[in-house]
């Protein structure tokens, strides 16, 4: 971290950081909402109390599992601490009783989340929960009940704790999504590359090609989450295909001779993408509307031009150039046209992507030897590296603008790539799944 | 450039007392590679076999004679003074020998982003690909492509692994 966030979050923030001293102070008997303030890095997470889920009907496995999810999601953001006081005192019998307050005020937890399971049918599974301020013993936000199939309780859980966090920060969710990437086998220098989808936490993983298929880079979500653009071998050149993730049907969208494309991403409509395309020694940002076929030129300068991102309201783009004479960031419309740097600190950068919320851009930087991942404002100000790594690549946001995933490879003839996420303030960094690269982070599901 | 088109002249001017001599130099050069390391084979087979000793027609030779591979600088896709050695040597094989194909990939050491290298390894190939071109090499014959830093030759992370790395290496096929 070398910078806060800007001056202006800051002054919108304050009323908040007034409130959660408020609430950090303790013994008050709070009369303002339970919030976390999450743009600071947290000082002390929240303390929550989780007990298990009540299971009705033999359901007590989904229970659990339910119970484990939300806690692991919620943990996993270093903003809670979960009680874990596993006594009498600590069990939910009934969901519909009254709770009693003053023993998880013993426990000192700060927010009480309960909830249930029950079934009507054989396939079937309704959850409940409800959350509490335990202080001001009052109820956070309207009790909730999801229904849906035994088999979709990931997803329901992840949707209780998007509730559950959102509620408690004020964020949007980010929990219910998933994650597009490449995982890896073998040597380095004989590396088998798959393409798979997984939950945001790594569950359900699906691998949508094969170890003995061509290989495959970066992939990207489409903003339905339905399709995925993605780099591939499979002409002998790299090819941009177009997968359809429920049929598994893929087609080529550039395939002319001479011609190589890679870089890909989707507008935010889903009808357009763009994309690098090397023709000669040149490569220059192309945009391709997928139903009519139709390309247009964005960039035409004798320099390198890669790794497009649209903002979220379409209008323009930011992507990479050495036209400078190192690697740069760049922001032209999306019509292409003048291109205005935005990157001036040491070193070069790379990889720009636009967050959901618009105000930021996540990028890699390459400086002195090391990589970051960083952040700056879309203006090109405030620069912030979250990261540092013998070599950090690739960042893509979350949902809610939260939470940056990233590849991170170690040195030498046994280093590997292990994807791994940090929040925006630089806090939490982890591992997320290893031999494994290029993440997409998918829109929240719907 | 002044260096680029001096040579791409003799090579106009002086084009046939070129590859004769050239094909000399190499047919002695080879002799001398292989005599030095190779013994001559007592062989039951064919007696006229002498291990090692590569005819210029021969694939083998443009493989391992001249070789396929040039090396780059860090960050860069121009061509140094060995890697034009090398493709002047690749082009005079390839203009002998017309029935080949030729691919061209180009490859980047992992320093740098995946797309960023991508667009580097294209940048190579083509160099090297404009240079055959210019030596004589019909256009209809090459292709290229890239890797990035996929399938790096050598995997360790430091200099003497980086500069095999950066390279673009001529594939021929026989059509």
């Amino acid at each position: 971290m070398k910078k806060l966030f800007n001056n202006s979050l800051i002054l919108k923030i304050m009323p908040l950081i007034l409130v959660l001293s408020l609430v950090f102070c303790g013994t008050f008997a709070v009369s303002q909402p339970l919030k976390i303030e999450i743009n600071k890095g947290i000082i002390e997470p929240l303390p929550l109390a989780l007990p298990s889920f009540v299971a009705e009907n033999n359901l007590s496995e989904i229970g659990e599992n339910l119970t484990s999810v939300i806690i692991d999601d919620l943990y996993g953001t270093g903003l809670f601490k979960i009680i874990e006081d596993r006594t009498q005192a600590y069990e939910i019998t009934n969901f519909n009783k009254p709770i009693r307050f003053g023993d998880w005020k013993t426990l000192n937890s700060q927010a009480l989340l309960v909830g249930s399971v029950s079934s009507n049918g054989t396939t079937n599974i309704t959850v409940k929960f409800r959350l509490f301020d335990v202080f001001s013993e009052t109820q956070i936000g309207n009790g909730l009940k999801f229904s849906g199939p035994k088999k979709g309780w990931r997803r329901i859980a992840h949707k209780i704790a998007d509730e559950v966090y959102s509620r408690l920060t004020g964020e949007q969710k980010y929990f219910d999504s998933r994650v597009a990437f490449v995982a890896h086998k073998g040597p380095k220098n004989n590396l088998k590359k798959r393409l798979v989808l997984m939950d945001y936490d790594g569950a359900n993983q699906v691998f949508l090609t094969n170890e003995e298929d061509f290989l495959v880079l970066a992939p990207r979500f489409s903003p339905n989450g339905n399709k995925l653009l993605f780099t591939s071998y499979e002409s002998g050149f790299p090819q941009i295909y177009l997968l359809d993730i429920r049929s598994r049907t893929k087609i080529i969208l550039q395939e002319n001779p001479g011609e190589m494309s890679f870089s890909s991403s989707f507008s935010p409509n889903g009808e357009d993408i763009v994309f690098s395309l090397s023709a000669g020694s040149n490569t220059d940002i192309y945009k391709l509307n997928i139903a009519s076929n139709s390309r247009s030129r964005l960039t035409s300068s004798v320099a390198i031009d890669t790794a497009p991102s649209f903002s979220p309201d379409g209008r323009k783009v930011v992507f990479e150039s050495d036209r400078s004479g190192t690697q740069q960031l760049y922001i032209m419309p999306s019509s292409g046209g003048n291109a205005k740097r935005i990157s001036f600190g040491k070193g070069s950068y790379g990889t720009p992507f636009w967050a959901p919320t618009g105000n930021l851009i996540a990028f890699t930087k390459q400086n002195e030897g090391v990589f970051h991942i960083g952040i700056m404002s879309s203006e090109g100000l405030e620069e912030t590296l979250l990261t540092t790594s013998f070599l950090d690549e690739g960042p893509t946001w979350s949902p809610n603008g939260r939470v940056i995933m990233f590849t991170r490879e170690t040195s030498g003839s046994g280093g590997s790539s292990t994807l791994y996420s940090v929040d925006v303030t630089g806090q939490n960094l982890k591992p997320v799944r290893a031999n494994s690269s290029d993440p997409s982070w998918s829109k929240l599901l719907n | 450039m002044l260096k680029f088109y001096q040579i791409e002249n003799f090579f106009l001017n002086g084009w046939k007392l070129m590859k004769f001599f050239f094909r000399v130099i190499c047919m002695i050069m080879t002799a001398l590679i292989f005599a030095c390391t190779n013994d001559i084979e007592e062989t039951n087979g064919n007696p006229s076999t002498i291990n090692g000793l590569i005819d210029f027609e021969e694939v083998e030779y443009f493989t391992e004679v001249i070789g396929q591979t040039v090396l780059f600088d860090i960050d860069k896709a121009d061509l140094n003074d060995s890697a034009r050695y090398i493709l002047i040597s690749q082009a005079v094989w390839l203009n002998e020998n017309n029935e080949y194909t030729i691919f061209i990939t180009g490859y980047a050491d992992e320093q740098g982003t995946r797309g960023y290298n991508l667009a580097l390894g294209a940048k190579r190939s083509a160099a090297v690909r404009d240079f055959l071109i210019l030596n004589g090499v019909k256009e209809d014959r090459l292709q290229t492509s890239t890797f990035g830093k996929e399938k790096p030759l050598k995997i360790c992370s430091s200099e003497k692994c980086y500069s095999a790395n950066r390279r673009a290496v001529t594939a021929i096929r026989r059509d």
